[in-house]
């Protein structure tokens, strides 16, 4: 048997329980499909027509965010406890960029990141190729490379979490690849586990279609 | 019938939210669902002059972004788009005006697994042809139109026009991309007009087999010059029937009014009168033909009222002339915008006509629009409004 924490705004399709338990385990979509045969309209409200989670739900299984995870197909033991908790972010749109012009320090700011795009577990900013990054040789400098691995992870973590927060790094571990000469550099940082005190990511960045470097990173969450 | 302008009344002690207006004489009663961005609100007045009785919002802290009603059946029926921002979009109805309302255990209005897409809000409602009176169609964002058989408790997605041809090009507006409007015909059950934003207006004459877009005659601003009058592609806003004449349509469009004569096939501007040609809603008369009001704007770069001013605009000759109408409106100036959908007519003779503002301000008028009072204010933003006389 499987436990559902049920948050407050959706007992009332469950008689006003604020737990329920259904025979279902192995993956979370087993215990998802089990909550749809069982109540549809709560199933529907946790996943859209498609068996996607909904944007600003969050699912948890014993304590781990399943996004992190391996989303719908993450395991769920037997005696397993899956909470469902409607994200902070709801009803607003998470704006990365507002997150880079209000929380870092100038110089940060001069490179000129911005967000491309921003999930419930990863963000990809854009550096943009100036020449005042440049280095001996022509080739931009591995210190802006490290500061947008060290940036997007920030704004993984903020997408993540539903809005920023104080974190700081703990560990940040670069290895350079390829030189970058006039291309701008997507920088994608997947977080692999977003604890409670802890986050960890993985970082890639790329330059055309070309792996430029690539970076791994702890983050202590505040 | 006749009504008296009387004296204000003294202030009423009651636990929901007054709004203080006339006394006057004729017993009708108005019930006003006011779609909100965190929840629906039900107005209700029973003497026209008497204030308003507003309620606490139902769905609190959801956005209503269409409503419904349908008064074909012995009793109306009350139809909400309700959408949690947490937990997605539903439709709820009502067969006690609103007391309470029901909701399907299956999702009532949701795309079929093989479109590989998932309803992001329903934008409109419209009750069929009185031939089929179990007949509801709705329209959603994506652009797509639904249709009930039970009364509007659950939907169908209409195939031929979600595998139109064109549906590739459709866009999206600023508000996203969604069919908003949806005009059966009265007398013609095989026939119904559709408008979405951006694509423009649909029609199909046999019950829904097939669809033509039916936009000759309107701008498309946005486009390069060579390119302004596309087969489709429009962005119109709204659009709405004439009364007497069901081969008669009005549009406000995303710069352009225009009115049909031929079932929404070919479009002429009836802008001339008005003092911009942008903005959101248009609303015809329930009975009297060639009769409509609409709210402009300054401009699409400019989403203010003309003059700041609180005001619209009533055409009596199907929109060759327009005359302005504030009575009773705010002199302040005033820089709310007014939803496609937030503003209405009942069913009444004479007709009143409503309006609510982003604001949370919401105004009635008992005489087509003569003279407004304040139904309420302070509500969160107004997305739509309907009503009915009971």
């Amino acid at each position: 048997m499987t436990t559902v924490l049920i948050p407050g705004a959706l007992r009332s399709e469950v008689d006003g329980a604020s737990r329920v338990t259904v025979d279902a385990h192995g993956t979370l979509r087993a215990v998802l499909d089990e909550v749809d045969s069982r109540w549809p309209r709560l199933g529907r409200r946790i996943r859209d027509e498609q068996g996607e989670l909904r944007r600003y739900v969050n699912v948890y299984v014993d304590g781990e965010d399943c996004r992190v995870l391996s989303g719908q197909e993450t395991e769920v033991a037997a005696n397993a406890e899956v909470q469902v908790i409607p994200s902070v972010a709801g009803g607003a749109d998470f704006d990365g960029d507002a997150i880079l012009a209000a929380n870092f320090a100038p110089w940060v700011q001069e490179l000129g990141l911005t967000v491309e795009e921003a999930g419930p577990d990863f963000a990809t900013l854009r550096l943009p190729w100036s020449d005042k990054l440049a280095r001996e040789g022509g080739a931009m400098s591995g210190q802006a490379l490290m500061a947008a691995a060290d940036t997007a992870t920030v704004i993984a973590i903020s997408s993540a979490k539903g809005g920023f927060g104080p974190m700081t790094t703990v560990q940040l571990s670069t290895t350079f690849q390829r030189p970058v000469i006039g291309k701008d550099v997507l920088v994608t940082s997947r977080l692999t586990k977003l604890g409670r005190s802890l986050a960890f990511a993985e970082i890639t960045m790329t330059a055309g279609d070309a792996l430029v470097a690539q970076a791994t990173t702890v983050y202590a969450i505040l | 019938m006749g009504y008296l302008n009387l004296v204000t009344a003294p202030s009423l002690a009651c636990s929901l939210v007054c709004v203080v207006g006339h006394r006057h004489t004729v017993a009708v009663t108005v019930l006003l669902l006011i779609g909100t961005a965190k929840g629906l609100f039900l107005a209700r007045r029973e003497r026209v002059g008497d204030a308003w009785q507003v309620s606490v919002p139902h769905f609190p802290m959801t956005g209503i972004y269409a409503v419904g009603i349908d008064n074909r059946g012995a009793k109306p029926r009350l139809l909400a788009s309700v959408e949690s921002s947490h937990f997605g979009p539903s439709v709820a109805v009502s067969d006690d005006l609103g007391a309470s309302w029901r909701e399907p255990e299956e999702a009532p209005v949701s795309f079929p697994k093989e479109t590989e897409t998932s309803l992001e809000r329903v934008w409109a409602f419209a009750p069929g042809a009185a031939s089929s009176p179990e007949v509801v169609w709705a329209g959603s964002q994506p652009s797509a139109l639904f249709k009930s058989e039970n009364g509007g408790v659950s939907y169908e997605l209409v195939r031929s026009l979600w595998d139109h041809p064109h549906r590739p090009n459709w866009g999206a507006g600023f508000g996203g991309q969604a069919i908003h409007s949806i005009l059966p015909h009265p007398a013609d059950a095989q026939r119904v007009v559709v408008a979405m934003s951006t694509g423009g207006v649909y029609r199909t004459v046999d019950g829904g087999q097939t669809w033509a877009p039916g936009n000759v005659g309107i701008q498309a601003t946005f486009m390069p010059e060579p390119e302004r009058f596309p087969e489709y592609g429009q962005c119109v806003h709204k659009i709405a029937r004439d009364a007497e004449n069901p081969e008669r349509l009005y549009a406000q469009n995303h710069h352009g009014v225009y009115r049909s004569d031929d079932d929404g096939q070919t479009w002429v501007s009836i802008a001339d009168g008005l003092p911009s040609d942008f903005g959101f809603p248009i609303v015809a008369h329930p009975s009297k033909g060639n009769t409509l009001w609409n709210f402009p704007l300054v401009a699409d770069a400019s989403r203010f009222p003309v003059e700041n001013k609180c005001q619209v605009f009533r055409s009596s000759d199907a929109g060759e002339t327009w005359q302005a109408q504030s009575h009773g409106l705010p002199h302040a100036p005033f820089y709310a915008t007014v939803l496609r959908d937030a503003m209405c007519t009942d069913n009444g003779s004479p007709a009143g006509v409503y309006f609510g503002a982003r604001t949370g301000e919401v105004f009635a008028s008992a005489d087509e629009g003569e003279s407004w009072s304040l139904v309420a204010s302070h509500l969160p933003d107004v997305l739509c409004v309907r009503a009915i006389t009971l």
